[in-house]
């Protein structure tokens, strides 16, 4: 979720952008997640198109979103090729999760139980 | 001509015209309204939060039940012409041509609802809140109501080839009617099935202003509303389109052509347990609260009560 108030002081374009870097870093937007079109999410918040825009080419710019021609804007996968590929393995495994209609907070223990059992094996 | 057959159903189409309108009259007063916004927001187990919201629910309620009543009635008088048809003397004229006029303008009034009217409308100086990711018909629908369509048409493709089969090998085994029937509800099915995933994207992609979560949360139970009644009047055509498939295709006179007749009714009701759920009181899909109302807080704890 993100807020834009209006009689903050900082500019929406400065709220969008830092709301969107918040959501990335926070995990709330997960890797390869799509984000609503520039239209649409300027309209949702009752701002110009132009801010949303600027906001989604700064983050761009900054490899924190990526844009894919007529599929839409999308949150970057990371650089380094192990990470891409951990973030691709992660975001299948939430969509499974979310098919399955599990617990987050479950499905993390079983992770987690997993990562430490497999680290035991190979210690 | 089977005159019992014709006056029973001139006879059960002039009492729904009936109730049609004395429910029309019952239901659109701003009393009734209130009651079923109330009603709507235990159902969901969704708050009101202040009463200018709830004020905007039970407006919405009003005019979804109005404009659906209306469309319900004018299907209905659509439908009386089929009854000069050889269709009017068949026992399943009412599921097979009244159904579909009553079911199709009913989607359509949720869906131009939704199109056409914005629930909230947040004052220019007050906060905004909007989803950072662009929500799919599975964010509001779950991975079950969202196949059963397409399993359905599957199931259709099949009854269709196997009619298309046993037509051009043994003709004299299918009725005329069933067939004029088959192919007429398959064609309304096929046509909604192309054409609701179009419509659910209309839907989606309209924007969504809103103050606060639980705002949100409401547009988004219309929402969800309008996906779930097109979803499920999709599968009702198509269910009905299987069972007349299925009557077409039994041998006359043996067991299965008896079962067979019963199969129209449950292609009507079977999908309204999926997407209304057994009892009608589906909530929505967790992600679609508010964060403080997903997990259920026990009565007199303070420490998790929402301020």
């Amino acid at each position: 979720m993100i807020v834009i108030d209006p009689s903050s002081p900082v500019p929406p374009f400065e709220q969008l952008r830092a709301g969107l870097m918040d959501a990335v870093t926070s995990g709330e937007l997960a890797a390869g997640e799509r984000l609503p079109t520039v239209r649409r999410l300027a309209e949702d918040l009752g701002i110009a198109p132009g801010t949303v825009a600027r906001a989604y080419r700064e983050l761009e710019t900054a490899g924190i979103i990526e844009t894919r021609g007529r599929n839409g804007t999308f949150v970057a996968f990371d650089a380094d090729p192990a990470r891409q590929q951990l973030q691709r393995a992660a975001a299948a495994f939430a969509e499974q999760v979310r098919d399955l209609r599990l617990d987050a907070d479950e499905a993390l223990a079983v992770v987690t139980a997993a990562l430490r059992s497999s680290g035991a094996a190979t210690a | 001509m089977d005159r019992t057959t014709l006056s029973f159903n001139i006879a059960f189409m002039a009492i729904s015209a009936v109730v049609l309108l004395v429910v029309l009259v019952a239901m659109t007063g701003r009393a009734s309204s209130y009651r079923r916004a109330d009603a709507m927001s235990r159902r969901l187990r969704l708050p009101y939060g202040t009463a200018a919201t709830r004020d905007v629910i039970a407006a919405r309620t009003r005019r979804t039940t109005t404009w659906a009543l209306l469309a319900a009635f004018v299907g209905l008088c659509a439908a009386v012409p089929l009854l000069t048809t050889p269709l009017g003397n068949e026992s399943y004229f009412l599921l097979i041509a009244v159904l579909p006029c009553i079911l199709l303008p009913t989607a359509a009034v949720h869906v131009v609802l939704n199109l056409r009217e914005r629930l909230f409308h947040p004052a220019p100086d007050v906060p905004r809140i909007a989803r950072l990711t662009r929500m799919s018909l599975r964010d509001y629908l779950g991975p079950a109501r969202l196949r059963a369509p397409w399993v359905l048409a599957a199931l259709l493709a099949v009854i269709v080839v196997a009619i298309v089969a046993t037509w051009s090998a043994a003709p004299e085994r299918l009725a005329a009617t069933s067939v004029v029937a088959f192919t007429v509800v398959t064609a309304i099915a096929v046509l909604l099935q192309a054409a609701r995933p179009i419509l659910d994207r209309l839907v989606l992609d309209r924007p969504q202003p809103a103050a606060d979560t639980l705002e949100l949360a409401w547009d988004d139970a219309f929402r969800t509303e309008t996906l779930s009644s097109l979803a499920l009047v999709t599968c009702q055509l198509t269910g009905l389109a299987i069972g007349i498939g299925m009557i077409a295709l039994a041998t006359p006179g043996s067991l299965w052509a008896a079962l067979a007749t019963q199969l129209p009714t449950w292609g009507v009701i079977a999908p309204q347990l999926v997407y209304l759920g057994w009892n009608g009181q589906r909530p929505l899909l967790p992600a679609l609260y508010p964060e403080w109302l997903r997990t259920p807080v026990p009565v007199g704890d303070p420490e998790r009560s929402p301020a």
